[in-house]
């Protein structure tokens, strides 16, 4: 399925006309969407208050960036009612904000985009998108496609990282880790990292060595690990965010494989399935506890 | 005499140097990025990218190092240790880098010498030889040519290597100029150089005459002066995720935090790159955070590097490279945003401060 140049122009259009609606009416005090970078070819991140200036808003295979991110900061809280356009993705990131209760459905308004993935080439994790079509939206841009879903390529990477002994699997991450400069982009970049102060930044105890030593990078992606499984998205923000290139994805797709075998959760699909990881059911074996 | 060194002799130079008692530093490839690493293998250095992705700012403020250790011997009995400068700043040869990058440590060593000597940093700057290579290429990031420097500037650097228009393939003759007496030194203790003036290469003027000044810092800094409480600050810097990349990449941000990791009978004082742009950069032990929103930080940054260090150094803290704009996330461009600040001096030149 193929998303015609002229369907893309026209979601275009119909977002810009949408979005100037929510603004002229006063429904949405903000509308976060994508517009041109001051890179050449780079989609940014724009914020829109004008109702006049909502031509900005573009749409296309730039537009990388889950902007469900901004929805933690205390500046875009403090704008008001947020109008926000999501892609599959973002609109999974939503739902488990809202399943957290971040913030309630109501606060936002969402203009679903579908999108057939981003990037050029496109980036690895939309070849296996299960939600091309937005899961949670107001209004929807482009018609409804197909899911891409998860296919045997998808956990390939995975399974070879599986196979490797534990030695192996150990040098290959500290290989990696040992890059991590500790500059927290892939924590800022995810819309589930939304502590208002982050394990690392409590420092009485130091929970986790702020050094960029082997020790330290290992404490800090293995703790950014755990707090996501359940609730990663895939949506690549991460490892696209880091300056290093460490293959965060690799980390993000072994604990959505985990979660999905276990329990057959994806997480984000809807903002009422329970997440496994913080649910307990009565009668459910605890015998792991020691 | 005028000077020259073929790539071909490079790994002459890096043998000489290893008989001399320095090590050398280039750039170098760690799996899909760039770095400065330790070179013995002239084959390991890679040259034709416009700029590493990190600058090599790490061999002069370290991006982690232990500045003291301790262990307890007895009840009352502290064995204390500062490493030696022999350890942490051995002979050193900068190769390779840009000259944005080689006037970073020549600007941060103002705040380095200021209220209080770093020596770590200072002993550093002291061992290390920097020889810059000029640039024959930029991208669209790049703007030293605003920030009072040039592709062929000889700030901060001990030897400036400028490539010559005989170049075949993957060998590159340039000429060289030894800049400073350490530079010097180590031209006349090591091998590789040769007699010669080659023609220099002429896309080296093309890049200089294109990268055209994109603002003027004076003017910025005159905005910046009444500039504290303007609304563009709040919207200007809402895309701003508030990681620490910018900081990082950067070969000027030079903050750092002390930590202390060890335990009662043994541990380290740690001392690691910070970063303004994070909150918990500013944040008090009373709860307070004069810098609570991101607008603030990024506030704090622009006005570090363009009117307090200015104001007290008389020096930009910018190289001008791009590198807070080639890696960030969201594609916030320092160049960009100080363009806008260019404008909005030019549409009040007797600006009052807003709000």
């Amino acid at each position: 399925m193929v998303i015609s140049e002229a369907d893309t122009t026209k979601i275009v259009n119909s977002l810009r006309v949408r979005a100037k609606e929510l603004l002229e009416s006063g429904e949405v005090k903000v509308i976060i969407g994508y517009g041109e970078g001051y890179t050449k070819g780079k989609a940014v991140p724009v914020f829109i208050t004008d109702p006049g200036k909502t031509d900005q808003l573009i749409f296309d295979a730039r537009c990388v960036n889950n902007l469900s991110m901004y929805l933690k900061h205390a500046e875009i809280k403090a704008m008001g009612k947020v109008g926000i356009v999501a892609k599959g993705c973002d609109a999974r990131a939503i739902n488990v904000l809202i399943l957290e209760s971040q913030f309630k459905r109501e606060d936002i308004f969402i203009l679903g985009v579908v999108c057939e993935g981003v990037g050029d080439p496109i980036e690895e994790q939309c070849k296996s998108c299960v939600a091309n079509t937005p899961p949670v939206y107001d209004e929807l841009f482009g018609e409804p496609i197909e899911n891409q879903g998860w296919n045997d390529e998808t956990f390939a990477k995975i399974e070879e990282l599986e196979s490797m002994t534990q030695s192996e699997l150990w040098n290959f991450w500290v290989k990696e880790f040992d890059r991590c400069i500790k500059c927290y982009a892939c924590r800022e970049a995810c819309p589930m990292c939304t502590c208002t102060r982050c394990i690392t930044d409590k420092n009485q105890p130091q929970w986790v060595p702020t050094s960029p030593h082997s020790d330290g990078n290992y404490h800090w992606n293995l703790t950014r690990a755990f707090h996501l499984v359940g609730r990663c998205v895939g949506c690549n923000s991460c490892e696209r965010a880091c300056p290093m290139d460490i293959p965060l994805s690799l980390v993000n797709w072994k604990l959505i494989k985990a979660v999905h075998d276990e329990y057959e959760f994806i997480a984000g699909m809807d903002a009422e399935t329970a997440p496994p990881l913080a649910t307990y059911t009565e009668g459910e074996e605890t015998d792991f506890i020691k | 005499m005028a000077l020259s060194i073929h790539s071909d002799d490079f790994q002459t130079l890096l043998d000489s140097l290893r008989e001399a008692g320095y090590r050398c530093v280039g750039p170098a490839r760690d799996g899909t990025i760039t770095k400065f690493k330790p070179i013995e293998q002239a084959g390991d250095l890679f040259l034709d990218e416009i700029l590493t992705t990190v600058s090599p700012k790490e061999f002069f403020l370290a991006e982690h190092e232990a500045i003291l250790s301790y262990r307890m011997k007895g009840k009352s009995d502290i064995e204390l240790t500062t490493p030696s400068k022999e350890e942490y700043a051995p002979p050193t040869l900068v190769f390779g880098c840009r000259p944005c990058d080689a006037a970073g440590p020549d600007i941060v060593k103002s705040v380095m010498t200021w209220d209080y000597d770093d020596r770590f940093f200072l002993d550093r700057a002291d061992s290390t030889v920097i020889a810059a290579i000029a640039c024959v290429e930029a991208d669209e990031a790049c703007f030293c040519t605003s920030v009072e420097l040039a592709p062929d500037s000889q700030t901060g650097a001990d030897i400036l290597l400028i490539p010559s228009s005989n170049s075949t393939g993957d060998t590159q003759e340039y000429s060289v100029t030894a800049i400073t007496e350490k530079g010097r030194k180590l031209i006349d203790s090591t091998k590789g150089w040769k007699d010669g003036n080659p023609e220099r290469a002429s896309a080296i003027d093309e890049v200089k005459s294109n990268l055209k000044p994109s603002f003027d810092p004076a003017k910025v800094r005159e905005w910046l002066d009444n500039g504290f409480d303007h609304e563009w600050w709040n919207t200007a810097t809402l895309s701003c995720i508030g990681c620490g990349t910018c900081t990082y990449t950067c070969p000027t941000c030079h903050c750092f935090d002390i930590v202390d990791e060890g335990g009662q009978s043994e541990g380290v004082r740690v001392k690691n790159w910070d970063s303004c742009m994070m909150s918990l950069f500013t944040l008090h032990t009373s709860g307070h955070n004069p810098r609570p929103l991101k607008s603030n930080r990024f506030r704090q940054r622009i006005m570090h590097k363009f009117k307090y260090y200015p104001d007290l150094f008389e020096r930009i803290l910018c190289t001008g490279c791009g590198r807070c704009q080639r890696h960030c996330p969201v594609d916030m461009a320092l160049k960009g945003l100080l363009e806008q600040i260019g404008r909005l001096a030019a549409e009040t030149p007797d600006q009052v401060a807003a709000g």
